[in-house]
């Protein structure tokens, strides 16, 4: 087995309630003191190897993406270990980080940039991008006038042109027609070897086909892991149904 | 007497734990802060655009807007000043290039700490979802404030033209003088930054209290004085309060210096940079060490 490209080992997070900190304490100190504290996550173990597509099915409030958030270094972990081979890209909604009063043009050097890239590598990868979104009529047009389902192609069209170690795509393949999805997911099965996935959501029907291992988060741990698809939809079926009604 | 020591020795060893702590916190936070100009500037720029162009994008006379909306304050004052109303004081000058002169300063300053504050809220959004580094936010949102300032400083020169005024030799140090400023002005935006997600109801206070520092600061009126650092009014607490106020002093050095020409002694204008950059630095410290925590309170 190779190095991973991501490695998570006893990670723990919990949240303190706003409004229930002592005055100073909240002002002054990071650490956490209060009696009421959520617990998204609690020992997460997780390897991500160069060339995997992982998905992570877990319901609504199981702690998927506070995991993202830790990983991407937006939220800091109060335990464990997080290891990086690589860089790592986030994407939690592809529509985020645009003006609606940009156009799609203006709008991909401002996201690219979010990204990371400069501005001679956006001039070099504008066609590719314009191409890819299939937006060649509207990519000088107002964003505000865009569909969710536009701004999605657009979003991951930039995301096409960001080299990564890891992507992390965080529910972010939800809006959009089922074609264009299909197109993305060709997208990261081709670019698999250059950028590892660990693909999140609560609908297993994304990850058929797609991923090479199936992780089961539910109540902030990992409770299931197969490379089986149907197995992993069966362990997951019975979560959703012990939900009260 | 043995304890005494032991307890002496604990507190010594804790004291150069918090000062060491500090120290590396400090200077990790300007160097962080200096690297991320260097390896974000696409970003700045990008940002930068994005929120000049956007501002008054839907608007015709989006100039004309930059410059009236703050203007409208001026000609207010300068109604109630040339009408009798409002007495401010022997200033030397035509009023209009007094009141202009300070109160581009005083907007400086208030743009300053508004933008700089606000940047958790204005940009919750893209802080959740992108990993970037936040000084990018912060010296966007200043350098968006110098340029509306170099407009209306245009502006105030279009007025001094107008009157025919001549400026002093010592006007050339302006630019320099106006630092202690921004400096005191992104300090005060870095720590409510914080506190506007973390304590709302402070940052609310303070909001308020700016409205009034905004009236103990003497840029409608001058104070009758033969220091001009030491105001003095009749009544000796506003003279104490306007003494002690932060803003009189950062306010009146550029702009004594640019419509008197006058300075103040260079101790003082030292204890003033040193002052205000200590206060930059110490606030930019804490905005790193409070991230994480202010970030994770964005949702609740």
């Amino acid at each position: 087995m190779n190095t991973p490209v991501l490695h998570i080992e006893a990670l723990s997070k919990s949240f303190s309630l706003l409004g229930e900190e002592h005055f100073f304490q909240l002002l002054f100190s990071t650490r956490k003191k209060t009696s009421t504290q959520i617990a998204p996550l609690k020992n997460i173990n997780l390897s991500v190897y160069k060339g995997e597509i992982i998905g992570i099915l877990g319901l609504n409030g199981s702690g998927k993406t506070t995991l993202t958030r830790i990983i991407t270094g937006i939220y800091e972990q109060d335990a464990g270990t997080i290891k990086i081979d690589g860089k790592v890209v986030a994407i939690f909604a592809l529509r985020s980080g645009f003006n609606p009063l940009l156009t799609g043009r203006e709008n991909i050097y401002l996201k690219a940039a979010l990204f990371g890239l400069n501005r001679q590598e956006i001039d070099q990868a504008m066609e590719e991008i314009i191409r890819f979104s299939e937006l060649q009529e509207f990519i000088d047009k107002p964003l505000g006038i865009y569909s969710s389902g536009m701004k999605a192609k657009l979003g991951f069209a930039i995301l096409t042109q960001v080299k990564a170690d890891l992507f992390i795509i965080d529910e972010a393949l939800a809006v959009g027609d089922k074609l264009f999805r299909q197109k993305c997911m060709n997208y990261l099965i081709d670019h698999k070897q250059q950028s590892s996935v660990i693909f999140i959501t609560h609908v297993h029907e994304h990850l058929q086909h797609f991923a090479d291992r199936i992780l089961i988060l539910n109540n902030g741990t990992f409770e299931f892991e197969s490379t089986d698809y149907q197995t992993a939809i069966d362990y997951y079926d019975t979560l959703k149904n012990k939900l009260p009604e | 007497m043995g304890k005494v020591v032991v307890n002496s020795a604990i507190h010594a060893i804790k004291l150069r734990k918090f000062t060491n702590t500090l120290l590396d916190l400090l200077q990790y936070s300007m160097q962080a802060f200096i690297k991320s100009i260097q390896t974000n500037k696409f970003l700045i720029v990008e940002l930068l655009k994005q929120n000049l162009f956007t501002q008054y994008k839907q608007s015709k006379f989006s100039l004309f807007w930059i410059i009236f909306n703050p203007f409208f304050q001026i000609i207010i004052w300068s109604i109630l000043h040339y009408s009798g109303f409002l007495s401010v004081g022997s200033v030397q000058v035509p009023y209009l290039i007094y009141l202009v002169a300070g109160m581009i300063l005083w907007w400086f300053a208030f743009n300053i700490y508004e933008s700089v504050s606000t940047i958790y809220s204005k940009y919750s959004g893209i802080i959740l979802e992108n990993r970037f580094d936040l000084s990018v936010l912060i010296i966007e949102a200043i350098l968006r404030q110098m340029i509306f300032f170099m407009i209306h400083l245009i502006v105030l020169f279009i007025i001094c033209i107008y009157f025919k005024f001549h400026f002093q030799s010592a006007s050339i140090l302006y630019p320099v003088l106006l630092l202690p400023l921004l400096f005191f002005s992104v300090a005060l935006g870095l720590v409510f930054a914080v506190w506007r997600i973390l304590a709302v109801d402070l940052a609310m206070i303070f909001d308020k209290m700016m409205a009034l520092l905004f009236f103990i600061t003497p840029i409608l009126y001058k104070p009758t004085y033969d220091n001009p650092y030491k105001p003095n009014f009749d009544n000796p607490l506003l003279s104490y309060i306007i003494r002690f106020n932060p803003f009189t002093h950062l306010i009146l050095l550029p702009r004594n210096a640019l419509i008197y020409g006058e300075l103040p002694p260079i101790i003082g204008i030292l204890v003033i940079y040193i002052i205000s950059f200590v206060c930059m630095y110490l606030a930019l410290a804490y905005f790193q060490r409070m991230k994480f925590k202010t970030i994770e309170k964005l949702l609740q």
